[in-house]
């Protein structure tokens, strides 16, 4: 285990209490709703309601909506190679997301999928996404991605896309916490309200306990979901730090357990 | 060998010699009589043809073939019309007969072949159901670490500018006796070997040639 790596981990709450670098905590959010075939309701709302809850708590937010291929990519690149000294790296997607073949893939809104290759020609990959913040040696990384809808694709009836598959696949990554709105193979729902279950769950637990353990933090989420849905989803999360993170610690500036 | 010969054997065999010919061939059997063997192994041959095309059937395949299933239909026909007046015909149980009759004496009841075997369809059906169900509830789990298949450490980990050429990296690479052996995805990132020659001095090299955004150190142990 890198020693570095866990000192970075342990540093991470006390560096956000004193603030003494900036940008300590970065998030790149997206939110795509404007898909040519399988528009959205709620994302753009879910991506302004979560940049709104992290700004508050002192991240340096990066937003940006309905991002065709050529600009996610590049939003993301651009994210993984500009942050490497932070403290913190958050990514929140919204929007619509499949798995191929053990790996996650995010639909920019101009996605035009009919076969595997497109998949992998016309989508940003998550997983590569998380491997690439895993890498990362200093600060920690947490990537939430609420992009589990049913897209139509899937009930098109065409077999060429035999491997791919609704929902997103599970990934864990050293350094970092990954959390889906939904188990992974699952699909979410976009809610009936002008936000996603998941996304009202998850700003309302940063408004009210942002000083819990992440871990913990997510399993409130986790809670409030399950019971809103009736169990139809269920979120789901990994964590792999080193250290103990949280979005905003306590008042001694370390992370709180029962707020 | 004499191509004349063997020429007019053939046709001999034919019965196709003209009397010229067979004056040549009978001269010919007289100067070299170890000859007449190939002329009757040709006669022999010729007659075996004979035989086999005779004994096929003037008709085309596929008329052929279509008559015989007209031959077939009519004979199954009688063969109803005959079983309808006549005890059917006795023939052996097949495994399905042979299963049932085991089944009907350990169970004590009697259970219809053909209710079996479309029984062990459903279940097959089921089965295979159940299976493709699953397999599209499946997912995978990998870990980040997919880069695990990589080459390990010590590596440079490398992004180049958008902007920069084939040509220029490949001089930059060169300079620092580098070789790509991971990479790029969709991030833009390499992963690249140092043959020979200090890793540091390699990645100060790069940082310094201005064609880079990102030039990291990967250790051996991760």
């Amino acid at each position: 285990m890198n020693i570095a790596r866990i000192l970075a981990g342990w540093a991470i709450a006390l560096t956000a209490t004193a603030g003494a670098q900036a940008p300590a905590r970065v998030a790149l959010l997206i939110g795509n709703a404007q898909y040519a075939d399988a528009p959205l309701r709620n994302p753009l709302n879910d991506v302004r309601e979560v940049a709104a809850s992290l700004k508050s708590l002192g991240f340096a937010v990066t937003t940006h909506e309905n991002l065709k291929l050529g600009e996610m990519r590049e939003s993301l690149r651009k994210f993984v190679l500009t942050t490497r000294t932070a403290d913190v790296r958050l990514v929140y997607f919204a929007g619509h997301g499949l798995q191929m073949r053990g790996r996650s893939y995010l639909l920019p809104v101009d996605a035009k999928i009919n076969n595997e290759t497109h998949v992998l020609e016309r989508t940003a990959d998550a997983t590569e996404l998380v491997e690439q913040l895993s890498a990362i040696e200093r600060g920690a990384n947490v990537v939430i991605i609420d992009a589990c809808r049913t897209h139509p694709m899937f009930t098109s009836g065409t077999r060429k896309m035999w491997a791919a598959k609704p929902g997103l696949s599970k990934v864990t990554a050293s350094g970092t916490v990954v959390a889906f709105s939904t188990r992974p193979g699952q699909t979410a729902l976009d809610g009936d309200g002008a936000i996603s279950v998941y996304t009202r769950h998850l700003t309302r637990g940063l408004r009210q306990a942002p000083a819990l353990p992440v871990e913990e933090f997510f399993k409130r989420v986790r809670a409030g979901v399950v019971a809103e849905t009736n169990n139809k989803q269920v979120p789901w999360e990994s964590s792999d730090l080193n250290g103990e993170l949280c979005f905003r610690p306590g008042a001694n500036g370390q992370c709180v357990r029962e707020p | 060998m004499n191509p004349q010969f063997d020429e007019l054997s053939r046709k001999a065999a034919a019965g196709t010699l003209t009397a010229a010919e067979r004056e040549w061939l009978d001269a010919h059997l007289r100067e070299h009589p170890d000859k007449r063997a190939q002329l009757e192994w040709d006669a022999a041959l010729s007659a075996k043809l004979e035989q086999k095309i005779a004994a096929m059937p003037a008709l085309p395949g596929w008329e052929r073939t279509e008559r015989a299933l007209q031959a077939e239909q009519a004979a199954s026909e009688t063969g109803r019309t005959a079983r309808a007046v006549k005890p059917a015909v006795v023939r052996s149980p097949g495994i399905l007969d042979r299963v049932s009759d085991w089944l009907a004496s350990s169970l004590g009841f009697a259970i219809n072949a053909q209710a079996m075997a479309v029984a062990l369809v459903l279940v097959q059906a089921g089965v295979i159901g159940a299976l493709a169900w699953q397999y599209e509830r499946d997912y995978s789990e990998i870990r980040a670490g997919t880069q695990d298949q990589t080459p390990r450490g010590p590596l440079l980990r490398v992004s180049f500018r958008e902007d920069v050429r084939e040509s220029e990296l490949r001089r930059a690479l060169a300079g620092i006796g580098g070789e790509i052996v991971g990479g790029p995805g969709q991030i833009g990132v390499y992963l690249v070997r140092v043959k020979d020659g200090d890793l540091r001095a390699a990645a100060q090299r790069l940082r310094a040639s201005g064609i880079t955004e990102l030039v990291e150190i990967v250790e051996a142990k991760r």
